[in-house]
């Protein structure tokens, strides 16, 4: 099973998305373990810059799929010219993110090619053989160690942030174009617009001090009391999904994978659990401050200084020290 | 329209989960049992598109008898029928396959699902589902409404980074519901007894002429389960909340 590894490339707006690097890390790893070769597959149109990046990004072969029809993302369209990329290519493992993309496409091509996919991973280590991952399950209070079985490729997507990122950039890879053949007459669905949250008065990704609350403010009412310390402070309030979700905020207030990627001097977070969805949009704030009544809140892996207590005791006395020294 | 809704039954937490001897399952003590967040919001979609459009709604599961609670929310909330595949798969492939056969037997134009189970949390069985059938799908669906033409639905689905995509999809399809998109109604406690009382018609796995094609075992091993392992590197700040406060903002001044 030790054969060829292939990665799928994710971008935005002609930049390699973090997630690719980290597949790239792991994915060179394991290849230089088994002695394999690392390729990494690319979708879009007018790839060459991105092609000239992918080649000195430490992989052995990259593997284009440039035409106008992948210029805008169209799911089918995707599945289709990936199921078929990854079917010629014959990789044993194929490594995608656990990302809007990669939740998408990632169990289509599974079925397409007649296998399983190991979707949601932290990390992935081989012992005895064989390929263990490590993935959350019950709403991430547990996690667990899996070994993969079943047919090749193993076809797995990990957590954006969740894999050390280290890419040499010393190898010149070869470059293998993709034939994309799909008729445009067998896609059902098409797509007819695309919408921009409306930052409207806010800008999250200007913003320098950034209070964000979480589900730990329990209801709607409370979430002036955060405001006040924003205010106090010269910055502007954000939130999780969660609050989000309950219509407490509106939706360009969000920080996470669904929202928006921040990442001011000053972040804190008040009554965020931290989930991965949470942290990979806040992760880069210089200074993280997280205030939470749960000593094993995840939020506190990736704080700079935390509290362990009551918000609502903590937050106004913010208030009123920020108010003082103003 | 017809259309059919994936719910789950999930524990709303759990207590010394331990893997089977065989690394096939986790066992566990349930704190609860609940309707899965996202499935919920699928729901809501289903009623209030059948509102719209008319027909009928149907909520499926497959899982052991105690899953049927997650019918009965369906059920009081004026689905129109309730069906589970009497299964304890855990692996989305092979729930994905009793699913979709069940589904095809009843009929469909649109089918929904959640977008992840908080217990697996593996995001798989809708497009397993859709992949099955030979359906076009969306994934993280916000809003769905009538489509430009006549068999097609017009549907937004998230991209991620605040970008949202407007698709316009043709009938029948699967679109997997994202959480938030309605504020959820609450089923009132007559409305769940009453809907306690409803039928829920049960499937046998070998009712769907499957069976080859259904592993003994699932495509993984679990070799363990434990907490997280968190590296703290935060400097935890004690003391009363005035002296919290007074370190914090003082961490404030600096890092601007």
């Amino acid at each position: 099973m030790k054969g060829n590894i292939l990665v799928l490339s994710e971008q935005k707006e002609g930049e390699l998305d973090n997630i690719t690097y980290e597949l790239l890390t792991k994915g060179r790893e394991t290849a230089d373990q088994w002695g394999t070769k690392l390729a990494v597959l690319v979708l879009g149109d007018n790839l060459d810059s991105l092609t000239k990046v992918l080649v000195s990004s430490g992989v052995d072969i990259v593997l284009v799929a440039d035409h106008s029809i992948l210029a805008n993302y169209n799911t089918e369209v995707y599945c289709a010219v990936i199921s078929e990329a990854v079917r010629d290519f014959k990789p044993s493992l194929f490594l995608l993110g656990y990302t809007y993309l990669g939740m998408e496409v990632g169990p289509a091509v599974a079925t397409r090619l007649g296998v399983d996919i190991t979707s949601n991973c932290v990390d992935l280590a081989l012992s005895n053989g064989k390929v263990t991952v490590t993935r959350p399950m019950y709403s991430g209070t547990f996690h667990t160690k899996v070994e993969v079985e079943g047919g090749l490729p193993y076809i797995i997507s990990f957590q954006k942030g969740a894999l050390p990122r280290q890419v040499s950039s010393t190898k010149s890879a070869s470059v293998v174009s993709v034939p994309v053949g799909i008729a445009e007459s067998t896609i059902r669905s098409k797509v007819i617009d695309l919408l921009q949250v409306a930052s409207g008065e806010i800008d999250l990704t200007k913003a320098e001090i950034i209070v964000a609350v979480g589900r730990g403010i329990g209801d709607r009412a409370n979430i002036q009391m955060l405001k006040d310390l924003a205010g106090a402070l010269g910055g502007t309030i954000a939130c999780s999904r969660p609050v989000a979700d309950m219509g407490w905020l509106p939706i360009e207030y969000q920080v996470g994978i669904s929202g928006q990627t921040v990442a001011p001097k000053i972040y804190i977070a008040c009554g965020i659990s931290g989930a991965s969805q949470h942290i990979a949009g806040m992760r880069d704030s210089s200074t993280i401050i997280a205030i939470n009544k749960d000593p094993n809140a995840a939020i506190f892996s990736t704080a700079h200084y935390g509290v362990v207590g009551d918000l609502f005791e903590i937050v106004p006395a913010l208030t009123e020290e920020a108010r003082k020294s103003a | 329209m017809k259309i059919v809704v994936c719910v789950k039954a999930v524990p709303g937490y759990v207590i010394e989960p331990r893997v089977s001897e065989t690394g096939d399952r986790v066992n566990y003590k349930a704190g609860s049992i609940i309707m899965n967040e996202s499935d919920e919001y699928a729901l809501e979609e289903a009623l209030a598109l059948k509102k719209e459009f008319g027909g009928e709604v149907t909520v499926i599961t497959a899982g052991s008898l105690s899953s049927q609670k997650a019918l009965h929310v369906g059920l009081a909330k004026d689905a129109d029928k309730a069906v589970r595949i009497n299964t304890d798969f855990i692996d989305c492939g092979s729930l994905a396959k009793v699913l979709a056969e069940t589904i095809k037997h009843l009929g469909y134009d649109l089918i929904l699902t959640g977008v992840e189970s908080s217990d697996n949390m593996a995001a798989q069985t809708g497009i397993l589902i859709a992949e099955r059938l030979g359906l076009p799908f969306a994934y993280a669906v916000t809003e769905v409404k009538r489509g430009g033409s006549p068999g097609t639905l017009t549907v937004t689905k998230e991209l991620g980074g605040g970008v949202k995509q407007v698709l316009e999809i043709t009938l029948p399809t699967l679109l997997c519901i994202q959480t938030g998109t309605t504020l959820l109604s609450y089923a009132p406690f007559r409305k769940v007894l009453q809907a306690q009382a409803k039928p829920v018609q049960s499937i046998a796995i070998n009712e769907l002429g499957i069976n080859d094609e259904l592993k003994k075992s699932p495509p993984f091993r679990i070799v363990d389960i434990f907490p997280p392992q968190r590296v703290s590197n935060a400097e935890i700040i004690d003391g009363n909340p005035s002296e919290v406060a007074s370190v914090l903002i003082q961490k404030v001044r600096e890092g601007v």
